[in-house]
């Protein structure tokens, strides 16, 4: 069996302490911090140590991952993507086990087999590691992942580094040599980092102006792109998005509607709006978007999204909406509601009136039919007879002309040639989903002199037993087109209305069963959120209890070992003229282990002789001097010896006595 | 086998050399600055999200300030080893490094490390030879890099950690233990000692290298075998008084003749020159003596290291092991020629041949048909013979016959990878025994009876 330990950083004391303080106050968890900080410097100096077999290392390590795991889970479920620095900020938690398992050890590291299973199987070999240092990195990172201000966090962050440093420092070089290259790397250092944010400045620039020019390659609230040029069968999946539960008799289809556009460029609908913040109503989670109504309409909603930021569906006439989830509220002036909350399933609870709620009055952009369409607009519109009809007319007509001469389909399969995709659709195939629908409906108003815009959401209208709730999924995704017809913008769906029927013929076998996970994700969602944070409280009374329970039952395991004891008794030892070696080779990090005889430490140190002495023989005088005192030599030569041993005396009249080779 | 596309392949020089780098050049400290650096700039890629930024900076300075402070160090210390002549593969051993600082300044904790040579592993090689693999999980033998580096490892010979050097005054010298431990048989070849020496910070060490080449032979791994049987049947040996000096019957007079050009002067008997006046010598009796024969088939795949190292490390063992003193062991490698060493008293001993097994190499595959030609017009001497071989085939087969035929009582060791068959038992006659590679420890004990 070989037992090799890597070499062991001495770090300060305390210095596990000061990183975990640091990200207790970055990350928002001094509490946990000081805790934790106190068990370890508490372990530290106990007066006990286990003697810890590699299996509980073993057991330590399997806790750690499983905490990992967990967090991972939770914190990706609930921040997506962002999920990763949540991690970070928790990841002391995670690890604390593994430190505080080798902290309270004799052995005072970690096998290494610990933390690579492949090495579990290898009994041969125990390789062992001190993980201390590199928990103190995690810390650091965990404090980074916080809302520490920069300059102090650079400070504190300089300051444990330097400390870690310090401890370890080579004894060959002079204070102000130090210093100078301290200095050296400090400058460069700040140049880095000035370096680097001049760097990002100029890489984000440079980066929104690409974006800009390359406009459907962001998923932005104000940009819809649509599958208008989309060759081959449009593949929409059965997940369920939307959740709806009414508080009242609801009449179906519900439409809910996320987000209504004016630009159409190229097969992507957007909007040049910005969102603004809506105010909450004060000591409630309410917000209110307009105005409210003598018979409202509630709905409990429940929707599934990725992002931050997301876009909210809601029925028409919304005048409020409540939710403890939601941290903000933005809106734009065409009616879409932004909503910021983790990802996941964010639960509010809609209030809406009878009738579409007033939104702002048709703009310029609501009546421009772009250059590349505007041929192909004029010829249908000279088809269906626009040119004389009212608005309400001309909406009715464009309906009839797709219902009577369009069928709905998701394959587009023809080549399309240097036509455009919409041209394609009107002219040649006229057959298309509710995109090419809605675009088509919203040009043609626009070409009538009726201002449009076309607008994206869901319909409700499948109800799902297992839930006990109304439920739109990805495939129920629908879009429309809005007209400015008597003072007010009404809804005008052109896709003919058998596309519900023929998306639901087209159900997937597996749909029931994807359906029971989705609805237990959904289920463990709910509860890893909001209810999980309200019960999780009254817990913390039972970590005092817990802990005095795990403490007494742990100081009485048999592989408590009075850990001082051996250096009480050293301390009481009287010196010996072979400190100053043993003190030298400590520096070096070579330490007796217990039970070695100096004879054996020695000869593992490796250094034989030195200066024209060798070690040899000071240690047979010094075996001489202890056991047989009356024998032989003074300890004074002794003494003398290994001073010139370790180089820090001249040969003088002493010394000229001390033994010979 | 599974191997990694050879793309990945190239990568790995790169990946060892980096981690070379930062065992040598970095100090305990300086891995965890770096580790920081490293980690801090992976999560410090968003800088809106984190300051990890911050910290990647802060290890950037502080490691490149200490790189700066690194590149160059010139010291006048020359070293010299003392080293031993036979080490042991799989035994640590212990060489001392004198270090001499011819300087006007004390040097403090510098750290002594070892530059052994490095044989190339071509991308062939690395697909032919057989790694140890069996503690790897999927990952690690998808990608093959612990193999490739376990490979480089023991072609390199030996592990030398390296070692914290005490003060060493000016003018003055010191002599450290260094530890190694073989990791295959055959030479090591250490071609320079490198003195590191720590920068201000104690991030970063510059290097003083010095050509010292040295190289110490390792003897093959050996297993306890009991002690032998052989069977005993002595035989009138062409060696005569020369060998029967130190083996067998000792001198026996048995005439006088006259002296024939080339008798040693010491067997004249002067009394009779001195009656006759011409030159009588005595005649002895010739001698007889056991005589057995360790014969070792080379013919393994040169590939299939663990079976061929199972094999000299048999043989090894064979030969080391306990045998009566009263005879000699003539060692035969069978390889694309056959080679042959006599030991025993008077002659090699025991470290001869095993260091004779130490440098053996696989010849790859062949028949022994040579060698039991040979085997024909020694076989009269030969009390008994073992035979080490990686298999068994029709030429091998007709070697054990040939010895049969010729009275010769022979025992056949097949080692074998296959884990399935029987450990050693007692056979009759003509005995063979399968010693199983992955439990040769065992099995050798387990060697009862042999011709």
């Amino acid at each position: 069996m070989t037992l090799a330990v890597t070499a062991r950083i001495p770090l300060p004391p305390g210095w596990l302490a000061a990183a975990l303080l640091l990200w207790g106050v970055c990350a928002d968890a001094l509490a946990s911090a000081i805790v934790m900080a106190l068990l370890l410097e508490a372990v530290t100096f106990a007066p006990i140590k286990w003697n810890t077999a590699i299996r509980d290392f073993h057991r330590a390590t399997d806790l750690t991952s499983v905490l990992f795991a967990i967090v991972t889970v939770v914190q990706f479920q609930r921040h997506g993507v962002h999920g990763i620095y949540e991690l970070l900020r928790a990841a002391p938690y995670c690890f604390f086990p593994l430190v505080l398992t080798q902290r309270a050890s004799t052995a005072q590291t970690l096998p290494l087999s610990a933390l690579f299973y492949s090495l579990r199987r290898r009994a041969d070999e125990i390789r062992r590691i001190d993980i201390a240092p590199a928990y103190g990195i995690v810390c650091l990172l965990a404090a980074s992942a916080g809302d520490a201000h920069p300059r102090a966090f650079m400070v504190a962050c300089a300051a444990l580094v330097l400390g870690m440093l310090w401890a370890a420092r080579p004894a060959r070089w002079q204070p102000w040599q130090q210093l100078a290259t301290l200095v050296l790397g400090a400058l460069l250092a700040l140049s880095l980092a000035l370096g680097l944010n001049a760097a990002r400045h100029g890489f984000e620039a440079a980066f929104m102006y690409w974006m800009s020019q390359h406009p459907w390659l962001s998923s932005a609230p104000n940009r819809a792109v649509t599958a208008i040029g989309h060759i081959g069968r449009l593949k929409l999946s059965d997940r369920i998005h939307v959740r709806v539960t009414p508080r009242h008799e609801m009449t179906l289809p519900l439409i809910l509607q996320e987000a209504s556009y004016d630009t159409f460029h190229y097969g992507s609908w957007s909007v040049q709006e910005s969102f603004e913040a809506i105010d909450q109503e004060r000591g409630r989670d309410r917000w209110i978007v307009g105005t409210p109504t003598a018979t409202p309409r509630t709905f409990e909603v429940a929707f599934q999204h990725r992002h931050d930021l997301t876009l909210l569906p809601l029925p028409a006439g919304v005048y409020a909406i409540d939710s403890p989830e939601i941290a903000e509220l933005q809106r734009n002036r065409v009616g879409a509601v932004m909503g910021e909350a983790p990802p996941g399933a964010l639960h509010y609870t809609v209030h809406a009136g009878p009738s579409p709620a007033s939104a702002a009055p048709p703009r310029a952009a609501d009546r421009a039919v772009p250059a590349a369409y505007q041929a192909v607009i004029a010829r249908t519109a000279a088809n269906i007879g626009l040119a004389e009809a009212t608005p309400a007319e001309a909406a009715a007509r464009i309906k009839a002309y797709f219902l009577d001469n369009f069928t709905y389909s998701l394959v587009q399969r023809a080549s399309r040639g240097r036509r455009t995709p919409l041209a394609h659709f009107l002219e040649d195939t006229r057959r298309g989903h509710c995109e090419h629908f809605a675009t088509a409906a919203a040009l043609l108003l626009r070409e009538a002199g009726i201002p449009a815009r076309y607008a994206v959401g869901y319909v409700v209208e499948e109800y799902s037993p297992l839930e006990d709730a109304y439920v739109a999924r990805a495939r129920h995704a629908h879009a429309w087109a809005e007209a400015w017809i008597d003072g007010r913008w009404v809804m005008l769906d052109a896709t003919p209305s058998v596309w519900f029927g023929l998306e639901e013929a087209r159900v997937s076998r597996w749909q029931s069963v994807q359906d029971v996970i989705g609805w237990l994700w959904y289920r463990y969602q709910r509860l890893a959120s909001a209810e999980f944070d309200a019960s999780g409280n009254w817990l913390l009374w039972l970590v005092p209890p817990l802990a005095l329970m795990l403490w007494l039952r742990l100081r009485r395991s048999p592989t408590a070992v009075r850990a001082n004891r051996r250096r009480r008794a050293a301390s009481a030892r009287p010196p010996t003229p072979l400190d100053p070696l043993l003190d030298e080779l400590a520096a070096q990090g070579f330490e007796p282990r217990p039970g070695e005889t100096l004879a054996r430490f020695f000869a593992r140190a490796g250094q034989i002789e030195r200066n024209g002495i060798r070690l040899a023989i000071l240690l047979e005088h010094y075996y001489r001097l202890r056991f047989a005192p009356a024998a032989v030599d003074d300890a004074a030569t002794l003494e003398a010896a290994v001073r010139r041993y370790l180089g820090r005396d001249m040969p003088s009249r002493t010394a000229a006595s001390s033994p010979r080779r | 086998m599974r191997l990694p596309p050879r793309t990945l392949y190239r990568l790995f020089p790169l990946v060892a050399r980096a981690s070379r780098w930062s065992e040598r050049r970095l100090t305990p400290s300086g891995r965890v600055v770096l580790g920081l650096l490293v980690a801090a700039a992976l999560f410090g890629v968003d800088m809106r999200q984190t300051l990890a930024w911050q910290v990647a900076t802060l290890g950037g300075g502080l490691l490149l300030a200490s790189l700066l402070t690194s590149l160059r160090w010139r010291a006048p210390i020359t070293v010299r080893r003392v080293m031993p002549q036979y080490a042991c593969e799989g035994q640590p051993f212990t060489y001392f490094v004198e270090i001499t600082n011819h300087g006007k300044r004390t040097e403090r904790d510098l750290v002594l490390a070892e530059q052994l040579h490095q044989p190339p592993l071509s991308w062939h090689d690395f697909r032919a030879r057989r790694g140890r693999g069996r503690h790897l999980n999927v990952v690690d033998r998808a990608i093959g890099f612990p193999r490739w580096v376990e490979l480089r490892t023991r072609d390199r010979g030996a592990a030398v950690a390296p070692r914290p050097v005490p003060a060493l005054a000016a003018g003055g010298s010191v002599r450290v233990a260094v530890e190694a431990t073989p990791l295959r048989r055959g030479w090591i070849d250490f071609d320079s000692i490198e003195l590191l020496r720590p920068d201000p910070l104690g991030i970063c060490r510059a290097r003083l290298r010095l050509a010292v080449p040295d190289r110490v032979l390792a003897l093959p791994r050996r297993y306890a075998v009991p002690a032998l049987h052989l069977a005993a049947r002595r035989h009138y040996q062409r060696g005569g008084v020369s060998l029967a000096l130190a083996v067998g019957d000792s001198q026996e007079f048995a005439a006088l003749r006259d002296y024939r050009y080339g008798d040693p002067r010491r067997h004249i008997h002067w009394r009779s020159f001195a009656k006759t006046g011409k030159l009588i010598v005595k005649e002895y009796q010739d001698e007889y003596f056991d005589r057995h024969a360790l014969i070792i088939d080379t013919h393994i795949d040169p590939a299939d290291e663990p079976l061929f190292e199972a094999v000299i490390r048999v043989a090894a063992s064979l030969a080391g092991g306990p045998r009566p003193r009263d005879s000699i062991l003539d060692l035969i490698l069978a390889g694309r020629e056959v080679v042959e060493l006599s030991a025993g008293r008077g002659l090699a001993d025991t470290g001869r041949a095993l260091a004779w097994l130490a440098e053996a190499r696989a010849a790859g595959a062949g028949d022994l048909d040579v060698l039991t030609e040979l085997i024909g017009t020694r076989a009269g001497g030969l009390a008994s013979a073992l035979v080490v071989l990686g298999g068994l085939d029709a030429s091998r087969e007709a070697l054990l016959d040939k010895l049969a035929t010729h009275g010769v009582r022979a025992a056949a060791l097949i080692v074998s990878h296959d884990e399935a068959v029987q450990p050693p038992r007692l056979g009759g006659g003509l005995q063979r025994l399968t010693l199983r590679v992955a439990h040769l420890e065992h099995d050798l004990a387990a060697l009862a009876v042999l011709p």
